[in-house]
């Protein structure tokens, strides 16, 4: 397999965009990193884009060919990749797969939603649609539910307390204070959504345990980046970022049929392959960004992908270890929680950030010295996950 | 009345409630449907105050349920004050709406000890 | 014409008295003051008001252009019984909440208007003036109506109010719902709250409140 490095990257700003279509969104994050690719002017030869419900929710099907038009990129291969929430993910592993089999030197990746423009309560459905359809779905699962589920079994076999999962929350905001691109830019504090008797009100119950701030927002917005071989990236002037390893695994449907539910298996195993083809382990990674969807995951995931001990991911977040300053700080960008969750732009945006952060444009967020970043993105709960390891030089 | 049942894969034996067309454990592909014993135990659950449509109860209390060797289902549990651990037995009747007509299954009861 | 004007003058005739200040947390940490509207704050208030006048989303329009009216109305003492009460954050009018006492043991709810958005500021004050009404001037029962779905949501169907078919509200909407005392007392511990006294250095900060930059 050849080496593959980011050449281009960048993204829409995350939030309500009322007056652009998913296409506008989806262009303007791929014009972005295409011009951020600087003097390169090689040609473009697939384009991946990654949209969990362009289907569904902006009537449009086949998006990829319909961008690979509007870039102007025609002949170049163009394909929609699917995977729920890691969609993005599972473009990136696409397009990377391509360029390290030489199949294609150059290859455009863009993830995008626009979702705000329907109720809360079809994209909640829509989203459910991902689980099992006689198993869960139909009994009025949600994926709130099985987050809270999860979270409560969590709480009682750990020890994690509402408070950590408000601490995540907390943090991811106070992180996108910094983070232009990002969906939330409010302050959030302790007292406000958890101690005070306020809280009753600030921070309602959705999923018990799970209470609204534990819940990413439902955003539009997209992002992209352009992967192209090593040899060619090395003719550029731009720090390179080599995404250096990369895993997928799934896991049962169900989350009932796991052995453990407590444990995210597919994490486990994507974060796996992804270290092991990297010749790296979580211990040489100093900056992360993880898939917090719910609070909750954002704990559990930096335990299963390997940066904690299981149970005691809590613990390093109550000593501010993933703290920016911290040791190994996760979601600088503010995560799902605060950057925001267009669905299919996610995975792509978690990518755009590392890359920032190991080219040393992360600005405010920068984590100082950063050589090795990891990512993986959560597809349904936890049943499809990629994984990367991003390192610069 | 329905019969709560799971099916059992006939080579190694391994027992699931939901339907699968290879079986996880050994990649047989013949299942037979077998009864599952009556009563199980609360390993995780939630209320729900955010309801789908078609759902009148609120909160709709859904759980995870453990049955005789370790067969897991998720369903609706009937009792607002349900705890892990708590003993639950299958109840057959209307889950629901859904697309204006009503859904039959299995939700579960709590049984005092 | 002055013959003509104290008899057209109306202000209070049911007792009145006055709302004791609180200040109530917000998600971010920041203390949302809530104490009553002085009369001559109104011009105030009608400015902060008038730019939502034309914002139909979330029927913000309707809400504005009433809410304009009946301070206004109070204002130029052409509407008896009425009080508002408005929230305070780092100085800034964050929102402004109004009813209307018809007599002493019925009080009518009429609008709330949040101005800062997405810190709960409107559900913190809808309940600090049935809180002025029934506790405070002993209203017996509040009728409420609403006019956007957020706001049925929010207060017929989370303070699980009842119908009342018989009656209508006075402005003139959908069936009227009701705030008994009874149904006040029950929800009270999970929807009013908030701290007193304010100190002095937060009642100094919501003394003039600057207008937020208007925004959709």
């Amino acid at each position: 397999m050849r080496e593959v490095a980011i050449i281009g990257c960048g993204m829409t700003k995350f939030g309500r965009h009322d007056n652009e279509t998913l296409m506008d969104l989806l262009v303007e994050s791929s014009l972005k990193a295409i011009d951020d690719c600087g003097s390169f002017d090689g040609d473009i030869e697939s384009v991946y884009v990654s949209s969990m419900l362009a289907g569904e929710l902006n009537r449009q099907t086949a998006i990829a060919t319909a961008l690979t038009d509007q870039l102007g990129l025609i002949p170049a291969a163009a394909d929609r990749i699917e995977n729920g929430p890691a969609s993005g993910g599972s473009a990136i592993k696409t397009g990377f797969m391509a360029v390290a089999s030489g199949m294609y030197d150059v290859v455009l990746v863009t993830g995008g939603e626009k979702m705000r423009h329907v109720t809360g309560d079809r994209i909640t459905d829509l989203v459910a649609t991902m689980t099992h359809p006689s198993g869960e779905y139909i009994h009025g699962v949600t994926l709130p539910s099985l987050a809270a589920m999860f979270a409560r079994l969590y709480m009682s076999t750990y020890g994690v307390t509402s408070e950590d999962m408000a601490r995540v929350a907390v943090k991811n905001h106070s992180n996108a204070l910094m983070n232009p691109y990002a969906h939330i830019h409010s302050k959030i504090a302790l007292e406000g959504i958890l101690l005070s008797r306020e809280a009753e009100i600030n921070n309602p119950v959705i999923a018990d345990p799970l209470r609204l701030y534990d819940l990413c927002p439902i955003s539009d917005g997209a992002a992209s980046i352009v992967m192209c071989n090593y040899e060619t990236a090395k003719k550029l002037s731009k720090p390179i970022v080599k995404i250096a390893g990369c895993g997928q695994a799934t896991d049962t449907l169900a989350v009932h049929e796991r052995e453990d539910p407590t444990m995210l298996k597919a994490v486990k195993g994507a974060s796996k392959k992804a270290f092991q083809m990297a010749g790296l382990t979580p211990g040489d990674i100093d900056v992360a960004e993880l898939h917090d969807a719910f609070t909750i995951l954002e704990i559990a995931e930096s335990e299963d992908a390997g940066f904690f001990e299981k149970g005691k991911g809590h613990i390093a977040l109550r000593n501010g270890e993933t703290s920016l300053g911290g040791k190994l700080p996760i979601n600088t960008s503010g995560g799902l929680k605060a950057r925001g969750h267009p669905v299919g732009a996610t995975g792509v945006s978690q990518v755009v950030e590392l890359t920032w952060q190991l080219r040393g444009e992360a600005r405010d967020r920068q984590v100082k010295n950063a050589k090795k970043a990891f990512c993986c993105n959560f597809g349904g709960f936890g049943n499809n996950v990629t994984a990367l390891v991003l390192s610069g030089e | 009345m329905e019969k709560f049942s799971c099916f059992k894969c006939e080579k190694c034996g391994k027992r699931t409630y939901l339907k699968h067309a290879v079986c996880m454990s050994c990649r047989g592909r013949n299942f037979k449907q077998v009864d599952l014993e009556g009563t199980g135990k609360v390993v995780t659950y939630t209320k729900l105050f955010a309801t789908p449509e078609g759902i009148e109860e609120m909160p709709l209390v859904l759980g995870i349920l453990e049955f005789g060797d370790a067969v897991r289902v998720t369903g609706q549990i009937l009792n607002q004050n349900v705890k892990i651990g708590d003993k639950v037995r299958p109840v057959w009747g209307k889950i629901r709406k859904a697309q204006g007509k009503d859904v039959f299954g299995f939700r579960f009861e709590t049984i005092d000890q | 014409m002055d013959d003509v004007e104290s008899f057209l003058k109306v202000d209070w005739d049911v007792p009145y008295k006055e709302y004791t200040p609180k200040a109530i947390t917000l998600p971010s940490g920041e203390k949302l003051v809530i104490r009553e509207a002085k009369r001559e704050e109104v011009p105030l208030l009608l400015k902060a008001i008038m730019p939502y006048i034309t914002v139909e989303k979330d029927y913000y329009d309707i809400v504005a252009a009433r809410q304009y009216a009946e301070l206004l109305g109070w204002y130029r003492y052409r509407v008896r019984n009425e009080f508002a009460l408005i929230g305070v954050v780092n100085g800034e009018l964050a929102g402004i909440v109004n009813n209307r006492a018809y007599d002493q043991k019925l009080h009518i709810s009429l609008h709330t208007m949040a101005l800062k958005r997405g810190a709960r500021v409107g559900a913190h004050l809808f309940a600090a003036k049935q809180e002025n009404s029934i506790e405070n001037l002993g209203a017996e029962e509040i009728l409420v109506t609403a006019e956007s779905p957020i706001g049925f949501r929010r207060w017929m169907l989370e303070w699980e109010l009842e119908p009342r078919p018989n009656l209508q509200h006075e402005l003139g909407g959908v069936t009227p719902y009701a705030i008994t005392r009874d149904n006040y007392f029950k929800v009270k511990p999970t929807k009013v709250f908030g701290e007193r006294p304010v100190s002095e250095e937060l009642m100094k900060q919501a003394a003039n409140p600057k207008i937020i930059k208007f925004e959709v």
